[in-house]
């Protein structure tokens, strides 16, 4: 049952959350879980676009520094998919609050980029908005 | 068949064998036993941290965003176990911001958990001593600061670099110097990196080091790590100081002038910049070239056309970005170059390459 902030989230909306941190992973996954909607993780690049292979994903929510493949080149790898998976929504989510940083992953195709430390409730706002304006939420 | 005798010496030497070797054996398994113990001990409190922290995990969201009390939502919390808790609630701190950080940090007060700050502070594990930083840091203990810049100076720079992080983070300015030195201690690779720390003292800083700062003259370095941060935080008010700093004959300081000039924008700064087109030392050009483009002077193409045609290919490089960045008129002395079979190779392959990136 959803008892977050009450949002119409469409049936079927599932978010991928990519995160090196089983903690900061769990948290944001209880968090979105609140609001009713289905919730997957992934701990680094490479495992995200498998999950992205097998499932139906509505937005990505990525860190950015993980072993093995970084939230950067996740990103550019999306991009270069086929449609629809090209198009997917993603927010990148770092410790670095370099202009610099972010101007690097907004070429690579990212279309939010939120600086830790964050509020979970900001980030669903994020995530409902960025659905909404994708045409993913009615 | 008669059994050998044995001398008294012998018979000495052999019960001395024996007894050693007995000793040997049951000092042995003593150790055996001991480290059993440790390591089933280390076990036991391994396993009860990973059964709270699985259990806190499911709590706190219900804490944070369901409004259940401290004890609702991770049951009562033991004395023994504070410790744990500290590290469990430590995993989120550098996460969670706004209303959530605020609840976190309710938690930490709750549990008086800030009282042990000072000694953990001077804990003989370096660890404790970084992390008792970092949490001042996060939860805002600015009464603890005095302890924590004496950390600058300690033996293991993880540990230092967290004082200096928590000094810059709660704008301690009173310890801005220490932290300063402290940036300059370190190898040069690394300073540029730990720029960050020290903008997070904000202007305040540039003003004081302005006044306090040797002449340049005597030490440029510096003078060199006031200008990247003036180009860090953009700030207009140390443009005069700067304009003064890029007389100085020192090829590093101008480079990092240059960088600032071209960070604050400011227009006026380009006839002083001009003249860095022709210098000798490669690094001077480059910046020049970058400062126009964040300038954006258009009159600015004929020297960064001539710099296309430059030996060293970062600064070719940086001339056909900021050529870029000045738009149409930038962007048409690079199509231009690339269709005139009678330009400089070096030019016409930079001109193209700079096309074929830029394009959507």
């Amino acid at each position: 049952m959803a008892i977050g902030t009450g949002k119409h989230w469409p049936e079927g909306t599932k978010v991928l959350v990519v995160e090196d941190s089983a903690a900061t992973a769990h948290l944001f996954s209880a968090r979105l879980k609140m609001e009713g909607i289905d919730v997957l993780t992934a701990r680094n690049g490479l495992e995200a676009l498998e999950v992205l292979k097998l499932e139906p994903i509505s937005i990505v929510v990525t860190d950015l520094m993980m072993p093995g493949m970084d939230g950067y080149r996740l990103v550019r790898e999306i991009r270069q998919m086929a449609q629809p998976l090209a198009s997917m929504p993603i927010i990148v989510v770092s410790s670095n609050q370099r202009e610099s940083e972010q101007v690097r992953c907004f070429e690579a195709g990212a279309d939010e980029y939120m600086t830790k430390p964050i509020s979970l409730p900001l980030l669903v706002e994020r995530i409902y908005r960025l659905l909404r304006r994708s045409n993913r939420v009615t | 068949m008669t059994l050998p005798t044995l001398s008294l010496e012998h018979a000495v030497l052999l019960h001395v064998l024996l007894w050693a070797t007995l000793a040997m054996a049951a000092l042995l398994l003593l150790l055996i036993l001991l480290s059993a113990g440790v390591q089933t001990r280390a076990d036991r409190i391994n396993n009860r941290r990973i059964l709270l922290f699985q259990e806190w995990e499911e709590g706190l969201p219900n804490y944070l965003y369901q409004g259940q009390t401290r004890e609702e939502a991770f049951g009562r919390i033991e004395a023994k176990d504070l410790g744990f808790f500290q590290t469990f609630l430590g995993r989120y701190r550098n996460t969670l911001g706004g209303e959530d950080a605020k609840r976190l940090r309710t938690l930490y007060r709750d549990l008086g958990l800030e009282k042990d700050l000072p000694r953990r502070l001077t804990h003989r594990n370096p660890v404790v001593r970084a992390q008792a930083a970092m949490e001042i840091q996060s939860y805002g203990y600015a009464e603890h600061l005095g302890l924590v810049e004496k950390l600058l100076d300690d033996p293991k720079p993880f540990v230092a670099f967290a004082a200096a992080r928590t000094l810059g983070a709660l704008h301690g300015i009173d310890y801005a110097p220490h932290v300063f030195d402290w940036v300059q201690r370190q190898e040069d690779y690394q300073q540029d990196r730990l720029l960050e720390l020290l903008e997070g003292f904000g202007p305040d800083l540039l003003r004081w080091l302005e006044m306090n700062l040797e002449p340049t003259g005597s030490n440029p370095t510096p003078w060199r790590l006031y200008a990247l941060l003036a180009a860090g935080m953009r700030d207009e008010e140390s443009l005069p100081t700067l304009r003064g700093l890029l007389k100085v004959p020192e090829v590093e300081l101008q480079a990092a002038v240059l960088r600032a000039m071209g960070a604050l924008g400011d227009l006026s700064v380009w006839e002083e910049v001009r003249p860095f087109f022709h210098a000798s030392a490669p690094a001077l050009r480059l910046h020049a070239a970058r400062a126009a483009g964040l300038l954006g002077h258009i009159p600015a193409v004929d020297e960064l056309v001539i710099l296309l045609a430059d030996p060293v290919y970062e600064v070719r490089r940086e001339a056909g970005t900021s050529l870029m960045a000045l738009g149409n008129v930038g962007w048409e002395a690079l199509e231009w170059i690339a269709d005139d079979p009678s330009a400089d190779r070096f030019a016409r392959d930079m001109a193209l390459d700079r096309l074929d990136w830029g394009r959507p």
